[in-house]
């Protein structure tokens, strides 16, 4: 009895311990201190070689003094020529003392250049690397991406993958650039009906300010792109605008008015500033800072064979601007303001809607989703190649702007 | 054949590791002593007390003598004189314990009106014992009736509320064991039991272990019918049971099975009785060892009965349905069934507005997860998942462990261990000097570890946490379950993360689902469901009418659907 209770066990044992070791087992065990946390990646054309990887590694060291440790983190970029991705981490691998996790990666950096030939193949072996999270953010760079990574110092955090992770989130209250995943890009990279775009950064620091200072003086904050704003301090990552692509090549990039177009079709617009050209006054502006009040409703018909695209949208838009003789108090003036916001954005939104089509022939708007169900079958709408029609689209927008204003509240 | 293979490998072994006595001897042993079918008896010389006490004086005294080895015996006390009854001396002598009895009594109500000469001793009426009385030839035959000495001495000459009497040796040690004072008489085959108890006993006092702010502040005493006193001043029902049992071959000790007559289910007071009543043991000093010996499953950690300090807790689980068991010297009452769910209540939960209470219960459930998986899960995490940590925690955690030489396994396995050997010394240390241990322990050890680079101060994190969320158990035997399988958890995510994690919590649900408390789910009202009002969460005090249905109580409504009368007067 006693035996038999001993062998039930043994085999038990057996039966537990095989399993565990085949299943999982403390083999593949990854301890944290084994491994090397890259928190960027970077795309460049490399000069030897196909390719020029960039690993930005997160050092972290704990420095403690006087008895409160205070954790500060140090960051190493890597660059390495290599003919893949791949075999590129192989190579960082080799070359750091640690194992590289890409499981913490904030950010992948393409530069312009490298975006222009292509980046497919790259974008399959990223989505196909477990390692790297789909909701890591896409940017491409106007400078090369080593350098973006060199330069790019956080001001405010200490941790450098905080600092990415936070970055772009500022598109939420200034609207100049948006929040673009790396799922999101696949995906709409994937889609027959949209074209993909991406987060347009770069560094910006005194010597890289451009010359062409907006046309006129309503167009000097919005109508940059990034590293071109008059900031003076030390060299920083700036995201404004964004990078359009045309299947996997860059063809275009949108200044931040642009890209607050964008938003305002794609119902993607949180809050936004904006100046307009003073109605009252020649020459000056005033602030509004704007909201969708309703979705924008987007209708996309086939006029002979031509997308006709029609927009309604409704802004609410707040006066920030303000001085001592104020004329835009009474109702008049406010429907006068009105009218100028309505004429200016159905303008910018005009000049962006046939930008995207007719200049960079991509529908970064998603305007396909709309006409799709007009096609009875998968075959009849890849042979109608939305991509392709979308630049003979004609566009009509209508804007519906309600200005609101403490002030008015106080007069009326 | 193959078993006998076996059978041969095991006995290799066997030679090898165990040891196994000789089973042939070279020796004999005299015939009178070899028996072999000796079990186990009480009185298992040669010596054969004698059952009844004997007419004579002289014999009892030896008896006793022998029985008490009262020459060795030191706290024996044989006091021997003369009783006077209707003016006739009998030899007596009485019995007793010293520092058991109280001297006063014994003094004043049991050898003062037996010897000294006075009005009920001296007292004789020839004419009263007369029973009939026949003139014949002017003869007269009087009928005198026969002087029971017996009945005299108890109605006339012990002045004493508690009195009895017993004719076997074994009574007389029961008796003269739990600190009466035996009164033999000459002539007589009878002993009088008078029960002077006077020890010395600790007071009702407050409960050491189960505090709580509203409730009351009596806590049960070492002795049982303080104890009982305290349940029926709380219960105040005539309907409460209080059965006395003996348990333990030696010690005889009193146990109690409380329960309330129309509500307890009789299948559950029959199981508890045959139980207690099934036990042979020699010694049951505690409740603490009769809980071990009457649980449903013995090897598994998790306690299967409720043990309490508060009568009025106690007088709760009573009036829900279930039977307290009271050990005499013990002042923890036992309750059975005891479920999961009892476990994590507190006797403060009934005092608070149900929303407090709820609160309180999600709180020590989220304690519960913490002490049994809160260090499985950093060593999983850490060597498996690193992935699921904000990047900004695992880069701390990182940081924190760059100097440290040890694997995180190790690393926790010290700290938890110096932590159980912290919490052991803390008890074990004389009362001014415990809190001083905890403190050198927890803040000088643990800072100078991390100052040391030989922990990382997250781990001390992890391990404190654990610590203080173990503490939040209500029960300690419950808590101390939780503490010892973690060991098992943190050892399971070590070797495969979360899987094993998954596992261990697989097996150990099934192992809680599948125990019994008396017969009654460990797990319910959950496992299996029943419609019941009773799970976890506490319904506000009026909407509390059922009691728990797996209980199969007499009595399954406590209040009718509406309970403020004067609230609804017209329903």
């Amino acid at each position: 009895m006693k035996l038999k209770k001993l062998r039930t066990l043994i085999c038990l044992f057996l039966i537990i311990t095989t399993l565990f070791f085949s299943l999982s087992g403390c083999y593949n065990s990854q301890n944290i201190d084994r491994l090397a946390y890259v928190v960027a990646i970077g795309f460049d054309v490399g000069e030897n070689n196909k390719l020029k990887l960039s690993f930005q590694v997160s050092v972290p060291s704990n420095s403690s003094d006087g008895g409160s440790s205070s954790q500060s983190d140090s960051s190493i970029v890597t660059s390495i020529e290599c003919s893949s991705f791949d075999s590129g981490v192989n190579i960082l691998n080799s070359y750091l003392s640690k194992e590289s996790n890409l499981a913490h990666c904030k950010i992948i950096v393409f530069s312009e250049d490298f975006a222009n030939r292509g980046i497919s193949e790259t974008l399959f072996t990223l989505m196909n690397t477990i390692d790297v999270r789909p909701d890591c953010n896409v940017l491409v760079s106007r400078c090369s991406a080593e350098y973006f990574l060199n330069n790019s110092k956080p001001m405010l955090e200490k941790l450098s993958a905080r600092y990415y992770e936070i970055a772009p989130t500022t598109s939420q209250y200034t609207g100049l650039t948006e929040n673009v995943t790396l799922s999101q890009f696949f995906s709409d990279y994937t889609d027959t009906f949209r074209s993909s775009f991406a987060i347009l950064g770069g560094i910006n620091s005194d010597n890289t300010h451009s010359a062409n200072v907006g046309e006129s003086p309503t167009e000097i904050d919005a109508s940059n792109k990034a590293n071109e704003t008059l900031i003076h301090g030390k060299p920083n990552i700036e995201n404004i605008g964004l990078a359009v692509f045309y299947k996997d090549k860059l063809v275009g990039e949108l200044t931040g008015l642009e890209t607050i177009c964008h938003q305002i079709i794609c119902n993607s617009l949180d809050t936004c500033v904006i100046n307009i050209p003073s109605p009252f006054e020649e020459g000056q502006t005033i602030s509004l800072k704007l909201r969708l009040v309703n979705n924008t409703k987007n209708k996309v018909e086939l006029v002979n064979g031509t997308p006709y695209i029609t927009s309604d949208v409704t802004l609410d838009a707040r006066i920030l601007s303000m001085d001592e003789n104020s004329k835009y108090l009474t109702m008049e003036n406010v429907s006068l303001l009105e009218k100028s916001a309505n004429f200016y954005l159905t303008t910018k939104l005009h000049d962006y809607l046939y930008k995207v089509s007719k200049d960079l022939k991509s529908d970064i708007d998603g305007f396909g989703k709309y006409i799709v169900k007009d096609f009875l079958t998968m075959e009849e709408w890849e042979n109608f190649n939305w991509l392709e029609n979308f630049k003979n689209s004609f566009f009509d927008v209508k804007v519906e702007t309600k200005v609101k204003s403490g002030y008015i509240f106080m007069e009326s | 054949m193959k078993q006998n293979k076996n059978g041969s490998v095991m006995t290799y072994f066997k030679d090898l590791f165990w040891y196994t006595p000789h089973k042939e001897y070279s020796f004999t042993i005299p015939e009178a002593n070899n028996n072999e079918n000796a079990t186990y008896t009480e009185n298992n010389n040669n010596y054969e007390s004698p059952k009844n006490i004997f007419p004579k004086i002289g014999t009892n005294l030896e008896t006793i003598t022998t029985l008490y080895n009262a020459m060795i015996n030191s706290d024996i006390i044989i006091r021997e004189f003369s009783l006077i009854a209707k003016n006739k001396e009998y030899k007596a002598f009485i019995l007793y314990i010293d520092g058991m009895v109280d001297t006063k009594i014994v003094n004043n109500f049991v050898l003062d009106p037996l010897m000294l000469r006075n009005q009920a001793n001296t007292y004789t009426n020839p004419e009263a014992d007369v029973s009939k009385e026949v003139v014949t030839n002017h003869i007269t035959v009087r009928k005198v009736k026969k002087f029971d000495l017996a009945s005299y001495i108890l109605n006339h000459l012990i002045p004493q509320n508690s009195v009895k009497q017993v004719a076997t040796f074994d009574d007389v040690a029961s008796s003269v064991n739990s600190g009466n004072c035996l009164l033999f008489v000459d002539t007589l085959n009878i002993a009088f039991d008078i029960d002077a108890k006077g020890f010395k006993q600790r007071s009702v006092g407050k409960p050491e272990n189960e505090i709580v702010i509203r409730g009351s502040q009596e806590g049960f005493t070492e002795n049982i019918r303080t104890n009982t006193s305290l349940l029926r001043r709380f219960c105040n029902n005539e309907k409460l049971i209080i059965e006395n049992l003996e348990v333990g071959n030696l010690t005889k000790t009193k146990c109690a099975i409380c329960y309330m007559k129309n509500v307890a289910n009789n299948d559950l007071i029959a199981e508890v009785k045959y139980r207690i009543n099934n036990v042979s043991v020699d010694s049951i000093i505690s409740s603490g060892q009769l809980e071990q010996l009457i649980s449903d499953n013995g090897k598994f950690s998790v306690p299967q009965m409720i043990s309490t300090e508060r009568p009025d807790n106690a007088t709760n689980f009573l009036l829900s349905g279930r039977v307290v068991i009271l050990v005499n010297g013990s002042p923890y009452a036992l309750i059975a069934p005891g479920t999961f769910i009892d476990f994590i209540s507190s006797p403060e939960d009934l005092n608070l507005k149900y929303k407090f209470s709820n609160l309180l219960k999600l709180v020590r459930i989220f304690a519960i997860i913490l002490t049994l998986l809160l260090p499985g899960f950093y060593v999983a995490i850490t060597n498996f998942h690193q992935e699921l940590l904000p990047t900004e925690l695992l880069f701390a955690i990182v940081a924190s462990r760059e100097n440290i030489p040890l694997p995180i396994i190790f690393e926790i396995l010290v700290m938890e261990f110096s932590f159980e050997l912290i919490r052991e010394a803390g008890i074990r240390v004389p009362s001014p000097l415990g809190p001083t241990i905890g403190i050198v322990g927890a803040l000088i050890l643990g800072q100078a570890a991390v100052d040391a680079n030989i922990v990382s101060p997250i781990l001390i994190i992890v391990v404190a946490i654990t610590a203080i969320a173990s503490f939040a158990i209500p029960d300690y035997s419950f808590s101390f379950h939780f503490r010892l399988a973690r060991f098992i958890y943190i050892i399971f995510g070590y070797l495969l993360g979360f899987l094993g994690i998954a596992t261990c919590l697989f097996f150990h649900l099934l192992l809680l689902a599948s125990l019994n408390s008396f017969g009654y789910p460990y797990l319910q009202p959950y496992v299996p469901v029943t419609k019941d009002y009773n799970g976890l969460l506490l319904s506000p005090a009026w909407k509390r009418e059922h009691r728990a249905d797996f209980l199969n109580t007499k009595r399954p409504k406590k209040q009718p659907d509406i309970s403020m009368k004067w609230k609804f007067p017209n329903k």
